[in-house]
């Protein structure tokens, strides 16, 4: 079998869980591709937004679903950045990055706090000092690539209040872990949070994601509600993945197993392994151009040389087999740059 | 107990502060000319006073100013070794002073210089013995010094107390006079064994990227610190081919690797040193200070600039300093640096400030 991983790509750079979907939610999408002829229905939109409401302890009213988190996070920033000034971390999720950066084209401003290394964290105080002309702040909790929590109840708290326009927190990896202020939403306006389903409920091809907000940032996005709008297969699946989420916290059982396995194996071959809430790691690997030495050696890691220097990687954690192959991709480059 | 070498450069740095990029070979007479000041000797009293454990070492120390008219000072247990060679000192009394320190099997060598010192003792030592450097050159693109004085002292208390990592780190040098005329010429000398802890000890220099996209950047960066230039306000635009690109927007020649000045969009200084520079901050009211971190060690101020000196800045203020960067050197950099050898004017430079990394975009980051 690690013969077999070695001889194609192993693809560790997404942060897709490994797991297909279990067969009665493979069942119900195929059962919507069937009448995929037809455009889905708001009966089955409203479904899944009940079931969304129930898993994310959200009033109905308070959630938009969209066709992935990405879009809703773009939409979002298109839609409020207003040409002000748009605050986000340095690094975040590289599509943050690279929508933030896009708008500076069209007038908005952009400033980037860079998180305080080595552990990443969020600089608050000069963080509030900036919010008061800042027409949007976006922070991703946990952070991509880091994986650790920016913001705890208390800061999102001072954030909100200080902040003219909104704060909006990408909740990706919400199900790993377990922290959120969504609960916030109903006593302050200006938070928007977003989640996904690609990444523990395993739909990451079907692309699905919903935003939990208050009033007036749903009326914002109403208009979007039809292009914005998921396929009918991924609704089927969404609604029959939420209807029984044990499979869910199955996957991520495992995942958080794997990925406290691969910390260990890493950190005892002296690569710097940041603690992770998440289904992926960030390490420092001391080997210059880490992520193409790996990828030679047929491991696709994600290359964050954009945001961090290039003896950073990122990993997903896969299956035990792809772990396998990855650690002993690393074992090779390390032991290479130290010879 | 641990024997440890130190040996100061008495000359080393003598030429920042007068815009002389250094004081390799014959440019040491020029330096003094210019009313150049010995820096060293403040620079290794900051070392020596920060040291914590002072009762686990003992030191071997060059004579008179290569380290005992300093050492002589502190409660510190100390031996002088060698001689001088003749009036003043050279190159060549640093490898003889430290060839003795080895003979004597000293556990660590901690020297006071620049990228020419550390280039000295490269040919003298080999990979068993651990060297440190206390910053107090002009150039110092190596990566075998401490970030500063203070963090100097910081490694060798962790090195008395054995929490040190040990790397290969390297000795970098330029080719001095190409530096005069603008030509950054960067040469890999190899490697000596360095006690490291991190956030303490610097990385190498790494050149701005020349790619396309850098390029881009450079302009875009330019472009938007050029539209929001102030009227009757002295720029000071320090070395580099960021700030470079900003005297290309308006359309006038900058120094690579000089401070030049401009006012209204007029070139009124060219490669200036520290007095230059101050003479025409007596002349114009409002001034402001425009520079480029180092690639890969993320100093603003004390690498290559000490024209901008701690009284420079200290007139100028924090809040009239830009920072401009490409968004690539900022994304290697995990802070920015400070270390004008006045520890009052680094404390003021220190906490958070922004860079300018594109045409409408800033990036907040510490200064360390």
């Amino acid at each position: 079998m690690k013969g077999d991983l070695l001889n194609k790509f192993t693809e560790l750079n997404r942060n897709e869980i490994p797991y297909p979907p279990p067969e009665r939610i493979i069942k119900a999408a195929s059962k919507a591709l069937t009448d995929s002829n037809r455009y889905s229905k708001m009966s089955e939109l409203d479904e899944l937004r009940s079931l969304l409401s129930s898993y994310s302890k959200a009033e109905e009213e308070s959630i938009f679903i969209g066709s992935g988190a990405e879009v809703l996070i773009a939409q979002i920033l298109h839609l409020f950045s207003r040409r002000g000034k748009v605050v986000i971390v340095d690094p975040t999720f590289f599509m943050i990055t690279r929508i933030a950066e896009d708008l500076e084209k069209i007038g908005t401003k952009i400033l980037k706090i860079k998180l305080s290394e080595p552990s990443f964290s969020l600089p608050v105080e000069p963080l509030i000092e900036e919010l008061k002309d800042a027409s949007l702040v976006v922070i991703d909790n946990p952070n991509n690539p880091s994986g650790r929590i920016l913001i705890e109840r208390d800061t999102a708290k001072e954030l909100c209040e200080s902040i003219s326009g909104l704060l909006l927190v990408d909740e990706g990896y919400y199900e790993f872990s377990k922290f959120t202020i969504a609960d916030m939403v109903k006593d302050y306006s200006n938070l928007v949070v977003v989640r996904t389903m690609s990444k523990a409920f395993g739909l990451a091809g079907l692309k699905l994601g919903y935003i939990i907000a208050g009033k007036d940032t749903l009326d914002a996005l109403s208009s979007l509600d039809l292009p914005l709008r998921p396929t009918r297969p991924s609704i089927y699946a969404a609604i029959e993945a939420l209807k029984d989420t044990t499979y869910m916290k199955k996957n991520v059982e495992l995942i958080v197993e794997e990925r406290e396995r691969v910390r260990k194996e890493a950190s005892n071959m002296g690569v710097q392994v940041y603690p992770s809430c998440t289904n992926f790691l960030l390490m420092h690997t001391n080997t210059p151009y880490a992520a193409k030495k790996l990828g030679e050696l047929g491991i696709i890691v994600f290359d964050p040389s954009n945001q961090l220097s290039h003896e950073f990687i990122r990993v997903s954690i896969g299956s035990r087999e792809e772990n396998d192959a990855f650690l002993s991709a690393l074992r090779k480059i390390t032991i290479q740059h130290k010879l | 107990m641990k024997m440890i070498g130190f040996v100061v450069n008495p000359i080393a740095g003598m030429g920042g502060a007068v815009g002389l990029k250094g004081t390799d070979g014959e440019a040491y007479v020029e330096a003094l000319k210019l009313g150049a000041k010995p820096v060293t000797p403040e620079r290794a009293k900051q070392f020596l006073s920060n040291i914590k454990n002072k009762e686990k070492l003992f030191l071997l120390t060059g004579p008179e100013d290569m380290g005992e008219n300093i050492v002589k000072n502190f409660d510190i247990r100390y031996s002088v070794v060698g001689s001088l060679s003749g009036e003043g000192t050279s190159a060549e009394d640093t490898k003889k002073i430290v060839e003795e320190m080895l003979r004597e099997n000293i556990d660590l060598l901690v020297f006071v210089g620049g990228d020419g010192t550390a280039r000295d003792i490269y040919d003298v030592v080999d990979l068993k013995t651990l060297v440190i450097g206390v910053p107090s050159g002009v150039k110092m693109f190596s990566s075998v010094f401490a970030v500063n004085p203070r963090a100097a002292a910081e490694v060798v208390d962790a090195f008395l107390e054995a929490t040190v990592s040990i790397v290969e780190r390297e000795v970098l040098d330029i080719n001095e006079e190409a530096f005069r005329k603008s030509k950054l010429d960067v040469k890999l000398y190899g490697y000596l064994k360095v006690p490291t802890v991190e956030g303490l000890v610097q990385s190498s220099k790494e050149p701005t990227r020349s790619s396309e996209s850098s390029k881009e950047n450079q302009c875009a960066i330019a472009k938007y610190i050029v539209e929001n230039m102030d009227k009757d306000v002295l720029y000071l635009i320090g070395p580099g081919t960021t700030t470079r690109a900003i005297a290309d927007e308006l359309k006038v020649k900058k120094t690579l690797l000089g401070v030049d000045a401009i006012y209204n969009g007029r070139l009124v200084g060219e490669d200036l040193n520290e007095k230059g520079i101050l003479d025409l901050l007596e002349k114009f009211v409002k001034a402001k200070i425009i520079v480029s971190p180092i690639g890969g060690q993320g100093f603003i101020f004390g690498r290559g600039n000490q024209e901008f000196s701690p009284q420079v800045i200290k007139s100028i203020g924090k809040k009239n300093i830009t920072i401009v960067a490409t968004r690539d050197k900022i994304s290697k950099l995990s802070c920015l640096r400070v270390s004008t050898g006045d520890v009052e004017v680094d404390d003021a430079l220190k906490g958070y400030i922004k860079v300018v990394t594109n045409y409408n975009e800033e990036v907040l980051m510490k200064v360390d």
